[in-house]
This record gives structure tokens, sequence and C-alpha cells, in this order.
């Protein structure tokens, strides 16, 4: 009895270490930029923790929905829409295109399935920067798919495709960069399906679609579930896509708070807005968690 | 032989169609996947500055690059900041696995959470975060330039050790609890249960968990570019500042480099934790050869000692070397206890 209860307080005592770092590195600094957006910025950088207000978000808010279409106008709620805008459609699309790979890798290839699965991992090694950055060679009007498109003949010199500084562009570098989470948590669902129930849907006289609407979907909801939650949250704050591949014109959630702290120095006002891209995730995760019910798989 | 079984489940035609169709397919998302790739490692070889056309091979932009002083300091600075990250990640998150195993469902259930937010909360949350929290404690305590290799260390170590328990935590479900009942039956410690028997059989996730906190940390650029200061820019930063100039082929070469050791490493590790009777010691030649190079390249090729003076320079000389002396005391520790770990697993297989 006493060994097993000396054994017991060991195994807690383990968890201090870790829980003492994450709650001074992690958990109380979260609550900085919520105390902070209430506070003033100093103009030299820094923040004074005195004449509190709501003047940050108001100023975040501040919108006449009258000229809602002109320039200048609404400019933060515009970029807190097109965030939403980008984070939802970009999930979307990595999860139509991740889904019929992750569905081959689970149920077409045999002894190749590791080293595909690894191949899909490795581009993560490499430079996350640098990897974004050679889209811009590639997409740019003098870049490499242009040029080759010339050459080839099939465009004109003077007609060259713009596919770079723009959504487009931006689109492209996030389905490029987060396909991997999403595939992932597809591959392991799918390949927990099992195989007998599609051959019995399929005797019983279902066709392929149905087989596919009825089975396959449902059963693999929870890892479409934590594919869309893997993406769509880190999805929301991104800036390093939208900065190198956006040009000046599609300006997210992200860019802006990166702006406010590292350029303008209004460090008051970036809290606000960060703690506007806090909402958007709160809110995200509130209608996760009403249409998942708990369901998600565990990707390790 | 993998493709005949839903081939003639389908047989129609249409049913191969979808065949062709899926192959085409997985085929068009890895030359997305690795399209960008290959344009990085075919232009580090370009004899131009333009990244626009093919002016024949050269290795002029690798030497470029192994003389820039500012990617000297950003490697030195991405080396320091991932080895430390990297111990502080593997100790944390191997004990918060360990230690959940045997803990109160309530405690399990909140530590998951919180482990799972380190990880998926937006990394400029994160940084911008932490930066407000530093400087604030900095003016508290009276700290002149809080921000700096410490500051980036603590921060990476949140999510990278949550990394490492997850994948430590998985191994842990597979492992059988009555070795460490039999081990203390037999009189042993808990002190010595756990380096003895714990351990040995946690060493390839521990490994593999190392790997991934380490190339995460020393690839990160959103968290820590709000948490370094003026004289603590990594890797990551200097690339971006170069890339915010325009391409230049120099960073062709050190992604290229940067992949090839990373790759060399993972495979080999793999290769090793996966064949139960291979020998560890082409790991051990490669990683100190590895770390052999890097020290020369950092240090004495380029006069790392340099820029520091008087006591700070006598400070981050010992530091240099107490580091590396640990990291490679730390690789022939870890394969000396390979093999009785392998030889372990054999034995609680059967």
């Amino acid at each position: 009895m006493t060994q097993k209860k000396a054994r017991r307080n060991y195994g807690w005592l383990l968890l201090v270490p870790a829980g003492i770092w994450y709650l001074v590195f992690f958990l109380i600094p979260s609550l900085f930029p919520l105390v902070f957006s209430f506070a003033q910025s100093d103009p030299t950088g820094g923040i004074f923790l005195r004449d509190f207000s709501v003047d940050n978000y108001a100023r975040f808010l501040d919108c006449n929905f009258a000229a809602w279409s002109q320039l200048g106008e609404c400019i933060y709620l515009k970029v807190f829409w097109q965030t939403i805008v980008f984070a939802v459609l970009g999930t979307l699309g990595c999860l139509v295109l991740a889904y019929p790979l992750a569905y081959f890798l689970a149920t077409r290839v045999g002894k190749w399935r590791t080293t595909l699965l690894v191949l899909i991992i490795i581009p993560f090694w490499t430079s996350f920067l640098i990897r974004t950055y050679a889209w811009v060679v590639l997409l740019a009007d003098q870049g490499l798919i242009n040029s080759f498109l010339v050459d080839l003949g099939i465009l004109a010199d003077d007609a060259r495709i713009p596919m770079l500084y723009n959504p487009f562009a931006v689109y492209l570098g996030i389905i490029y960069n987060y396909l991997p989470l999403m595939i992932f948590p597809l591959y392991v669902s799918l390949e927990r399906l099992d195989k007998t129930l599609l051959e019995a849907s399929k005797d019983l006289g279902a066709n392929r679609l149905a087989t596919f609407r009825n089975i396959t979907l449902q059963l693999t909801a929870p890892g479409l579930f934590t594919g869309i939650l893997l993406t769509f949250i880190p999805l929301t704050g991104e800036y390093i896509i939208p900065a190198i591949l956006g040009g000046s014109k599609t300006l997210l959630m992200g860019n802006l708070v990166a702006n406010q702290f590292l350029q303008a120095r209004d460090w008051a006002f970036g809290s606000a807005s960060s703690v506007m891209l806090i909402a958007i995730l709160v809110v995200f995760i509130l209608i996760w968690y009403r249409f998942s019910e708990g369901q998600s798989v565990e990707v390790a | 032989m993998t493709t005949a079984d839903p081939s003639a489940l389908l047989g129609t035609g249409v049913g191969r169609l979808i065949e062709i169709a899926f192959r085409v397919y997985a085929a068009l998302v890895y030359l997305f996947l690795y399209l960008p790739i290959l344009i990085v490692v075919l232009f580090s070889f370009n004899d131009s500055k333009s990244v626009q056309a093919w002016a024949g091979f050269t290795t002029d932009w690798y030497i470029k690059a192994w003389q820039d002083a500012s990617i000297q300091s950003g490697l030195r600075n991405s080396l320091i900041v991932a080895t430390l990250n990297m111990t502080a990640a593997v100790v944390l998150g191997t004990l918060l696995a360990i230690g959940l195993r045997k803990s109160p469902r309530l405690l399990i259930a909140i530590f998951i959470a919180v482990m799972y937010m380190t990880i998926i909360s937006p990394e400029i949350v994160t940084g911008l975060s932490s930066l407000l929290f530093f400087v604030q404690i900095g003016k508290w305590l009276a700290i002149k330039n809080i921000l700096g290799i410490p500051t980036i260390v603590a921060t990476h170590a949140v999510w990278t050790s949550a990394l490492v328990a997850l994948i430590v935590r998985a191994r842990l479900a597979s492992l059988d609890e009555s070795l460490n009942e039999a081990s203390a039956d037999l009189g042993a410690t808990p002190w010595r249960t756990f380096w003895q028997i714990t351990v040995p059989l946690l060493l390839p996730a521990i490994i593999s968990g190392g790997l991934l906190a380490f190339t995460f940390s020393f690839d990160d650029y959103v968290i820590t570019q709000f948490v370094s200061g003026p004289q603590s820019s990594t890797l990551p930063i200097r690339i971006w500042g170069m890339v915010r100039f325009g391409v230049s082929p120099i960073i062709n070469s050190v992604a290229t480099v940067i992949l090839f050791f990373t790759l060399t490493s993972v495979f080999l590790a793999q290769y090793i934790l996966t064949n139960e009777n291979a020998s560890p010691r082409p790991l051990l030649v490669w990683f100190t050869f590895v770390i052999g190079v890097v020290l020369y390249g950092v240090g004495p090729a380029q006069g790392f000692w340099n820029g520091l003076t008087g006591l700070e320079g006598l400070v981050g000389v010992a530091t240099w070397i107490v580091v590396w002396m640990v990291a490679l005391i730390g690789l022939y520790w870890v394969f000396r206890r390979l093999r009785p770990s392998a030889g372990l697993r054999v034995e609680t297989a059967q």
C-alpha cells in the first residue's frame, strides 16, 4: 500500500516542470493582449498601463457602413471580414484537394504507402519562408511558368498571366502550406475505415455516390473535423503567405497585427486587433464543437 | 499487385477511369508539393544572379553563403536556440508524458487541452503575447534588453515540449506496464527503474520528438521574430531580411544545405530506429561530422569570437564549448543506450 502511494506522488511531481513552464510562458502571457488592448500605447514602443479605455476597439470598429465600398473606409472591419473569407475558403480548398489524395493513400497504395506519406512531410523540413518564396519565382510575370508558356508559343509576350500579388497567389500559398495538415487526419480515419462496409453497401444495391455519402463520408467525419480544426486555426493568424504572395492588396488580420507590433509600434491597438483575431477563433471553435460533438482523431 | 484488388472489384470502364484519375491526381499533388523545392535546389547551382533562366552550373553561391557574415551569425544563433530548445523540450515533454500516465483523469484532460492549445494556437498570437509578457517583466524587474536567446528558447519550448510529450505518450501507451512493476518488485528504486527501463524503452519516441523539436525551432520565423532581440537574429530572420530585397541564389544554397542535412539525419535515425539489428555507428559518425563542420564553420573559420570582448567574450566562448560538449556527450550516451533498448524490445515482443 505504502509503495503504491509513493508511486502516485512520484507521478504527480513529474508534471510540475512542464506545468510551471506552460503557466509562466504560455497561459499568463495569453492574458496580456487582453489587458493591454484597453491601455495606451507608448509612442516609443511599449505600453502605458493607465488611462484604461475602449478606444482601441472603437478605432477598430469605427465604420461608416454607407461608405463601405469607398477606399479607406472601414479599413479594419474589411480586413476582419477578408480574414474570415480567406480562412473559410482556404480550409475548404484544402479539404476538397486533400480528401481524394488521402483516399488514394489509404485504399489504393500498398507497400509504397509509408514512402508516399513521408514524402508529404518532407517539404516541412525545408525553410517555410524559402518554399513560399519559391512560388514568387514560379508565378511572377517574368517568372518560370509565364516564361515557359511564352517560349512554347502558347502565350504572347505581352499577354502574360498575372498570377502573383493577388488573392489567387495567396490561396495557392495557403493550400501549398496547409494541405499536409488536412491530409494526415483524413488519412488516419480513412485507413481505419472497415472496407467490408463498402462492399456490403454495394451488395445492397447502393451506387458509388450513395456509398460514399452514406458510409465513407459518415465514418471519416472525425478525421474531417480534426483536419478542419488543424487547418483553420493557424490559417486565421497567417501573415507570411499574404505578405510574400499577396502584395499590398491582400491584407489579413495577421498582417494588421504584425504591422502594429513590428512597424507602427502601436502595441495597444495591435493587442486590440489580436483580441479580435482571437474572437474569430473562439466563435469558430464554438461552431466546430457544436457540429463535431466530440468526434476527432488523434494524430501523433 | 496492390492495384489488382480494387480494379477487379470495380471492373467496369468507369471504374478503370476512376483508378486512372486517382493516379493522375496524386501525381499532380506531389508535383505541386515538390515543384518549389526543386526550383530552390536547381537554382542554387545556377551561374547567374537571375532566377528566371538557367545559365550554367556553379557552386559559387555555396561559397558566398558560407562567407556571408549575416548568415554566419544567424546560423550560430539558430543552432544555439535549437539545441537549447531541444534539450528543454525533451526533458519537459518526456517528464510530462510519463507523469500524465498516473495522474487523475481531470488533470490529464487539462494538460492535454493546454498541450493542443500551445500547438495549434496561431503563431502570431503566441509570439505577440510572449513579447508583451517579456517586455513588461523586463520593465518590472528593470532588465534592459530582456529579449534574446533565453526568451526565444522559453517560448519555443512551450509548444515543442507539447509535441515531444504527445509523441512519447503515444509510445508509452503501447508499452507493457508490468516491466515497471517487475523492476520495482526486484527491488529497484523508482529512479533506477526510470533510467534502466522507462528511458531505454521510450528512446525511439524521445529521439524523433527531439529531432522534430530541433527542426521546428530551427525553422521558426513568426514567433522568433517577436521575441528575439537585435543581437539574437536567427537564420530565418536573416533569410526574411534577404527575401524582402528580392530573391538571391545565396538563400537557395542555404535552403539546399539545410534540406540535405535534415533529410540525411532523419533518414539515418529512422533506419536505425526501425531496424533492430542496425548498428547505430553510422548515425553517430554522421552527427559527429555534421557537428564538426558546423563548429568549424561558425567558430574558428569565421571568427566567431571577433565581436565578443572581455568577460562577455569569455562567457560566450564558454557557453559555446559547453553546449557542444553536452551535445556530443549526450549523443554518445544516447547511442550507448540504444543497444540494450533494442534487445529489450525484442524480449518484450515475445
